[in-house]
């Protein structure tokens, strides 16, 4: 009687540790997921910096346009 | 009390048994692979309702604000990030779901500052729950964009506005077509060709690249995502 209430004690303890264990290992990969991507935050300054350049870009080449340089279209 | 002892112990043997007959740990299936790479890396699709119109994953709309977003993420929300080119604000466990865990809904109210109103600025959202899953969308904006376009992208085609946002798989061809003659300025990764004067042919890498058309008169600008793959989170 006694050894099967340790025994099953001792699978319930195990078990708990073993949860622990993983609980910890997911949190140290999710942490490990957040720092790796927190750089991608970036993306929206990429995004106006490129856009804006274009912008520019084509204001210049219709100025040149203007100015009777005909620059070939893109492509 | 013997009895009551017996099928205590009865119980407790069937909880452990079955505890143990359960898989050791069920990885999602986004996570298997992803070895941490960019959100962008997978197809956007955190559902975005902006003032009551519906964008997969991306889209665009026009400021000035504020403007009411609803994000409903396939990924639970233990954490969000929103940036844009000037903010970076980080949120845990937004919404509650069951049993007080992190819910998938939250509702941001966009209030740009002047410098986001300035630029051409989009918000970046990145949603993180804590078993591996991940879920991003982007919501540009629209200024003074006006030369209009139609658009072929990921097998849909419609009329844009001014400012396109596109996303489908890299190295897949989209299109857009205007009704005048339009000279573009696009980034590399892009892969632009001219069909004609008034038909691009784009064919995005793995990553973001974008796109300025002009008329000569109006622009229309466009933000273009050549993904790997669909998030497929196996749930």
């Amino acid at each position: 009687m006694w050894g099967t209430i340790f025994s099953i004690a001792l699978k319930l303890v195990g078990w708990m540790i073993e949860k622990k264990a993983s609980k910890d290992e997911a949190k140290k990969k999710f942490l490990e997921l957040l720092d790796a991507v927190k750089d991608d935050a970036a993306i929206s300054v990429k995004i106006k910096d490129s856009l804006t350049s274009q912008r520019e870009a084509l204001k210049k080449r219709l100025e040149e346009q203007k100015s009777g340089q005909q620059p070939p279209l893109k492509g | 009390m013997r009895s009551f002892m017996f099928i205590f112990f009865v119980v407790m043997a069937f909880l452990i048994a079955g505890c143990e007959s359960l898989p050791k740990s069920v990885a999602p299936v986004e996570s298997q692979d992803r070895s941490n790479k960019a959100l962008w890396n997978w197809k956007a699709d955190i559902a975005l309702n902006v003032n009551g119109v519906q964008f997969d994953g991306m889209g665009s709309t026009q400021l000035p604000g504020p403007i009411n977003i609803e994000l409903v993420s396939k990924a639970k929300l233990d954490v969000l990030i929103i940036s844009s080119c000037q903010r970076y604000v980080s949120y845990e466990k937004l919404d509650k779901g069951w049993f007080g865990g992190a819910g998938k809904k939250f509702t941001y109210t966009y209030s740009p500052s002047p410098t986001e109103l300035a630029g051409k600025c989009p918000l970046y959202f990145q949603a993180f729950d804590k078993d591996g899953l991940t879920a991003w969308g982007l919501l540009a904006f629209k200024y003074d964009e006006k030369l209009p376009a139609t658009v072929e992208c990921n097998g849909q085609t419609y009329v844009s506005n001014g400012f396109t946002t596109c996303q489908s798989k890299n190295g897949f061809e989209q299109v857009m077509r205007f009704d005048k003659d339009v000279i573009f300025e696009a980034d590399s990764s892009c892969n632009a060709v001219a069909i004609s004067k008034r038909q691009i042919k784009v064919v995005p890498s793995l990553g973001f690249c974008n796109i300025t058309f002009t008329d000569g008169v109006n622009y229309h600008a466009a933000v273009f995502l050549g993904y790997q793959s669909a998030m497929i989170r196996g749930e």
